[in-house]
């Protein structure tokens, strides 16, 4: 079981985040993904919580820390610090309740304007096991995420489908974009680049 | 019911049935001020071009005065407030009481009406399913519960909202009460958390102050020491920093094992309590209180002392960081380990 190890060895951490509206299960994927467990009726966050689980990804140890944030913070000043950080972000969205869909665009531009531009983004639809219920069909959630230029999974806490890999996906992405932005460093044919990082937002 | 027992009284009465108690600012609204839940959703007729029109004519009917005037605003209306009410009150799942429709109802109430005073935020419902629970031990068949809950909630509420509820105090209040605070008592574990592991404090504190400890100390342990505030009349808000420091130093060695930030906010957010005795219990707000009335000269001094009787066999006069701290503990570790494998 991968309940929250003090694994001393591991080879990098990554910081993620869950955001979206109040009620889509954000608290549910990460228990679902870190204790494996589920429960229909979460608390609600207040503020953020926070759990650790520690992941192998091509033979290295990555330990993962998601923040889960409280769905109704959106506008707050406070969440800029719970993006300060964050390598990779996880947009949540109940396909069950189309008013959370609507506001995944809101979520990305407050996302947009707190975290860092390398930040890797991934969208999901939560509760897909809720057939019955479903208001937002997958090619929807396709179709969005291609507009936003950020892959898409569909994923249910409740069944345990496709929990573990969103995050493991996440994280593969993440590891490649930092591969090739190594790969670009050393292919400098030996210029000096001063380990300067590329500024590549404005002022 | 005691809520009109003067705090004298409340002494007397310090026993194990601890209950929410005092409605010390006297908020005394009836029983028939309370406006009942909209059925529909909010109509908003063609002719209304500007719904906020409408949301006038609401306030003006239910509000007959406003004791908070926070002065901060909400987007949100009325409707999809009422919506995220619904949803925290489904997920009150501190008692099972709060499974029953008709209960599920009255808090629904008292914060729909509550929200006519002040925006609802995200852990009202819980404060507020607390005291009613409390209300409800004293008596399950009290016909006046929902209102008794609604006068002792917004009585409690005048302090704990402008302090933790509203954004920019609760992180002017992090930065220039707390953090200020534990630098004074404990000057080694302001570094660790602020400089070493750069862990800004209203992070992890919005949870511990905006749910009054509900979380982090569990149930029992929150209505102990929220009655002892109560009762004595104490000032919630301004004992709180000290309150969560002593606690802090209860997980002093702890802290100092953690090997990386990630783990200290863990730590941070899931407390390791344990049940509080009554006697637990007022040590910790006598502790507060002493450091509350001494000078800002002497709290170092107290730190001190503090960290000697909480974390004892520790030479606290000679560790004075955390890495030493962390040292020192790894050779006490060493040490057991040898002296077992001897025996």
């Amino acid at each position: 079981m991968a309940t929250r190890t003090p694994s001393r060895a591991y080879d990098s951490i990554l910081k993620l985040l869950l955001v979206g509206d109040s009620g889509v299960g954000k608290s549910c994927l990460l228990l679902r993904f870190v204790e494996d467990k589920f429960n229909p009726s979460f608390i609600t966050t207040i503020g953020i919580d926070f759990k650790i689980r520690t992941i192998e990804i091509d033979g290295k140890r990555i330990k993962l820390q998601v923040w889960d944030t409280a769905g109704q913070e959106r506008f707050r000043t406070i969440t800029t610090a719970y993006y300060r950080g964050a390598t990779g972000i996880i947009l949540v969205y109940d396909v069950t309740d189309e008013r959370t869909f609507e506001n995944v665009r809101n979520w990305f531009q407050t996302v947009h304007q707190h975290a860092n531009e390398d930040t890797q983004l991934i969208l999901v639809g939560n509760k897909n096991d809720e057939k019955d219920l479903r208001a937002v069909s997958s090619e929807r959630g396709e179709s969005l995420a291609q507009e936003l230029g950020i892959p898409f999974l569909e994923a249910s806490a409740k069944t345990n489908d496709n929990v573990d890999e969103l995050f493991f996906k996440l994280a593969k992405i993440i590891q490649e974009n930092n591969k090739s932005n190594e790969n670009l460093n050393s292919n400098n044919g030996g210029i000096n680049v001063n380990s300067r990082t590329e500024s590549k937002g404005c002022c | 019911m005691k809520h009109n027992l003067p705090p004298q009284s409340c002494d007397q009465d310090f026993r194990n049935d601890y209950t929410v108690c005092l409605n010390s600012y006297k908020v005394e609204f009836v029983e028939n001020e309370l406006q009942p839940i909209p059925t529909t959703p909010t109509p908003i007729k063609e002719e209304d071009e500007d719904p906020s029109h409408l949301k006038q004519d609401l306030l003006k009917k239910s509000v007959t005065i406003d004791p908070l005037s926070t002065g901060y605003n909400s987007s949100e209306d009325v409707d999809s407030i009422l919506d995220v009410i619904k949803m925290d009150v489904d997920r009150l799942i501190i008692d099972s009481i709060f499974q029953n429709e008709d209960i599920k109802q009255d808090i629904l109430t008292i914060l729909y009406n509550y929200n006519n005073f002040t925006p609802y935020k995200q852990g009202f419902h819980e404060i507020c399913g607390l005291i009613y629970l409390e209300l409800y031990k004293d008596d399950p068949q009290n016909p006046q519960i929902k209102i008794e809950t609604f006068n002792i909630f917004t009585s409690l509420m005048l302090s704990v909202v402008p302090n933790f509820y509203i954004e920019d105090n609760l992180i002017g209040w992090c930065i220039s009460i707390f953090n200020k605070y534990l630098k004074l008592i404990d000057d080694s574990l302001y570094d660790f958390l602020i400089k070493t592991h750069k862990i800004e404090s209203q992070i992890w504190l919005i949870r511990w102050v905006r749910l009054l400890f509900l979380r982090e100390l569990g149930m029992q342990n929150t209505i102990k020491i929220l009655d002892k505030f109560i009762c004595f009349d104490y000032d919630l808000c301004k004992l709180i920093p000290f309150v969560i420091i002593i606690q802090l130093l209860k997980i002093k060695l702890n802290l100092a094992e953690c090997e990386d930030n990630g783990e200290v906010l863990s730590l941070l957010l899931h407390y390791p309590h344990t049940q509080m005795t009554n006697e637990d219990v007022k040590n910790l707000i006598d502790q507060s209180i002493k450091l509350f009335k001494s000078p800002e000269s002497e709290l170092s001094k107290l730190g001190v002392q503090l960290n000697k009787d909480i974390n004892k066999g520790i030479n606290w006069d000679k560790v004075k960081d955390m890495d030493r701290l962390k040292m020192e503990l790894r050779l006490q570790k060493k040490v057991r380990g040898l002296l077992g494998r001897k025996k």
